[in-house]
């Protein structure tokens, strides 16, 4: 009504403006800007790809990732085993697509443990400020004191083998990087005044922090996941390459690549396959991620 | 100044002592008995005891704790590692080194090689080196040191045999480790400095160095890239502590005794000390380097400086900017 009172009649008008309102939501505009981005639509494209490999694993393979044949050991490429067989005569192309399940699932899974605990404590320090502040950053900083990898092996020893303990492992190590970011983002939200008016109208605390500040945190949470993603696949890898993480028989890219290790000299398959995959995966967040970092905040473009 | 410095070296002690405390916690709990591995086939219930007993494994974990940071504290002791009964410390003497030497390396090729690229690119911006450095940086940080070190292996030694397998030998087997530990890196520095650069170079005070009839390289060299400089030593800082770890990685696929084979030998064979002590100076290693990273803004920003003698609270150490203008 009110637009037809400014507007002054016009029904396709109306329709138009309402479109207009319509269309411009915040998440329409970030998925536009996204769209724009051919280098994010290829990591995007990639993305989709790998996730249609791993979801659909049972019908884009032939074999069994477990099946072993060993009259056919270190196979080349052929047209029955694309990317040959490994030295148990498994198919390679089935243990990198199935491998493909466990590397993101443990890493998002990881990627979840890090930012659930990144955002209470970092929400809680940038909110409270104060001793409470001075407390978690103090432990936070013997945390970061011990590098990533170094902790995640550490951990990855402690608590075994296995895809749901790497992603433990992996996650501790990714806390206080996580906890830090959101920490810097609430500190600087917390000064908005919208944020001082739900204080004033005697919002308690927790429904500040979860109504008013975390909201306006989603984005750098989403570009962090992102990238936090690809680079937990690559820590994964790693630490199932140097036999922690992921053990065999479990198809997993690292310990795949580690299990080609000793073949290096006559058989390249079981190397430069599973390169391809983690590179190509590592690429795609990397591009997807910058992407999405780009859209969320189109002001660090200008 | 040296009011900053000593605060820092203070304020060392507790994050070693947390790290202590955290990384002998995590080995005390994980699963598998030492006593039980050293003993192997000779394993007899009275031998078995005995054992646990000589090595303190049958007290506390409290117990345990305090014993091992009193015999640090006290004498500088790290342990003797259950497999061989060799000091942790003597080992280290010798492994030490090495690593350190990879880490420094791959830092110096970091440095050398993503400064430069990141100032061309963005002096250059939207040319063709500019899009050529970008797409490098994009490629090379999606490969993780350990698919460098295969593929390198692969080509370098095995199909045109131009470097050593493994070993630290000559400067050749050096070549591929400290190359697989840097490359990745190499992709963020570049990013960074040209995000830098950029920023750096449309300030007034660069328009007025060019009006003012200044060469171009004086107004790259001498005005923009001293004030792009402390996001750049930023991240550097703050790569250190990954190439460090990485070298755990690269160490194990070369078979180069440093600290990363070391820690290795422990975890398989549940060597406590072992891991303790490795974890603990690598630790160390990189709070000192983070020391000297932010001593070196004191001289490469006066103003920083002013605020460490001044003694007041930094507010903002860095400012990294945000990504760059593609």
């Amino acid at each position: 009504m009110i637009i037809t009172m400014l507007t002054g009649g016009g029904e396709e008008q109306i329709e138009s403006l309402e479109n207009a309102a319509r269309r411009h939501t915040q998440a329409g505009d970030v998925f536009r800007r996204l769209l724009n981005n051919k280098l994010g639509m290829i990591g995007l494209c990639i993305v989709i790809v790998l996730l249609f490999l791993t979801i659909f694993s049972g019908v884009v393979t032939k074999f069994p990732y477990e099946e072993q044949d060993f009259g056919n050991r270190f196979q080349f490429p052929d047209p029955v085993h694309i990317m040959g067989t490994d030295n148990f005569g498994r198919d390679i192309w089935s243990r990198l697509v199935y491998g493909g399940r466990i590397s993101l699932l443990v890493a998002v899974i990881s990627v979840a443990i890090s930012l659930t605990c990144g955002v209470i404590l970092g929400s809680v320090a940038g909110y409270f400020g104060g001793k409470v502040d001075i407390t978690i950053m103090r432990i936070l900083d013997i945390l970061m004191a011990i590098p990533g990898l170094l902790m995640a092996i550490a951990v990855s020893a402690m608590l075994g083998s296995g895809p749901v303990k790497t992603a433990m492992a992996i996650s501790i190590s990714g806390i206080p990087a996580s906890a830090r970011l959101i920490r810097s983002t609430v500190m600087s939200i917390k000064s908005n005044e919208y944020v001082e008016a739900a204080v004033a109208t005697g919002s308690t605390n927790r429904r500040v922090i979860f109504r008013h500040i975390l909201p306006n945190v989603i984005a750098p949470i989403i570009v962090n996941s992102t990238l936090g993603i690809g680079g937990n696949i690559m820590a994964i890898s790693g630490l199932s390459f140097i036999g922690l993480g992921v053990q065999p028989p479990t198809p997993e890219w690292g310990s795949i690549l580690s299990s080609g290790r000793p073949y290096l000299r006559d058989f390249w398959p079981m190397i430069v396959f599973p390169s391809l995959f983690i590179m190509l995966t590592l690429f795609a967040f990397n591009l997807l991620g910058d992407a999405l970092r780009d859209a969320l905040d189109p002001k660090l473009k200008k | 100044m040296s009011r900053y410095i000593i605060k820092r070296l203070l304020w060392m002690i507790p994050v070693i002592l947390g790290v202590l405390v955290i990384v002998f916690t995590i080995s005390y709990f994980t699963p598998g008995d030492p006593a039980m591995s050293m003993l192997g086939t000779n394993y007899t219930e009275e031998s078995y005891v005995a054992l646990r007993e000589k090595l303190g494994l049958d007290k506390p974990f409290l117990v345990q704790l305090w014993n091992y940071l009193w015999g640090l504290i006290s004498r500088g002791d790290l342990g003797t590692s259950y497999i061989g009964s060799v000091p942790v410390a003597t080992e280290v003497v010798h492994r030490f080194p090495i690593t350190f030497k990879l880490g420094i390396m791959s830092v110096i090729v970091t440095t050398v090689i993503g400064v430069p690229l990141g100032i061309l690119s963005a002096t250059k911006q939207y040319s063709v080196a500019d899009y050529t450095v970008t797409s490098f940086a994009l490629i090379i940080a999606a490969i993780p040191n350990y698919v460098f070190a295969l593929l390198g292996l692969l080509l370098f030694a095995v199909k045109l045999g131009w470097l050593p397998v493994s070993g630290v030998d000559s400067w050749k087997s050096w070549v591929m480790p400290v190359a697989a530990n840097s490359f990745g890196f190499i992709a963020v520095i570049v990013r960074m400095t040209r995000t830098s650069m950029l920023e750096v170079i449309r300030s007034d005070y660069i328009r007025t160095a060019r009006s003012k009839g200044l060469r171009e390289r004086l107004v790259i060299w001498k005005h923009a890239f001293p004030n792009a400089l402390i996001p750049i030593v930023t991240v550097i800082g703050t790569q250190l502590s990954f190439i460090m770890a990485g070298s755990i990685i690269v160490e194990t696929i070369f078979s180069i005794p440093g600290m990363g084979t070391y820690i290795m030998t422990g975890i398989n064979s549940r060597d406590y000390p072992i891991i303790n002590g490795t974890v603990l100076l690598l630790s160390l290693c990189i709070c000192g380097m983070n020391l000297i990273v932010d001593i070196a803004y004191a001289f490469i920003d006066p103003r920083i400086k002013a605020q460490y003698e001044s003694g007041r609270k930094r507010v903002k150490k860095a400012k990294i900017p945000g990504k760059a203008v593609p």
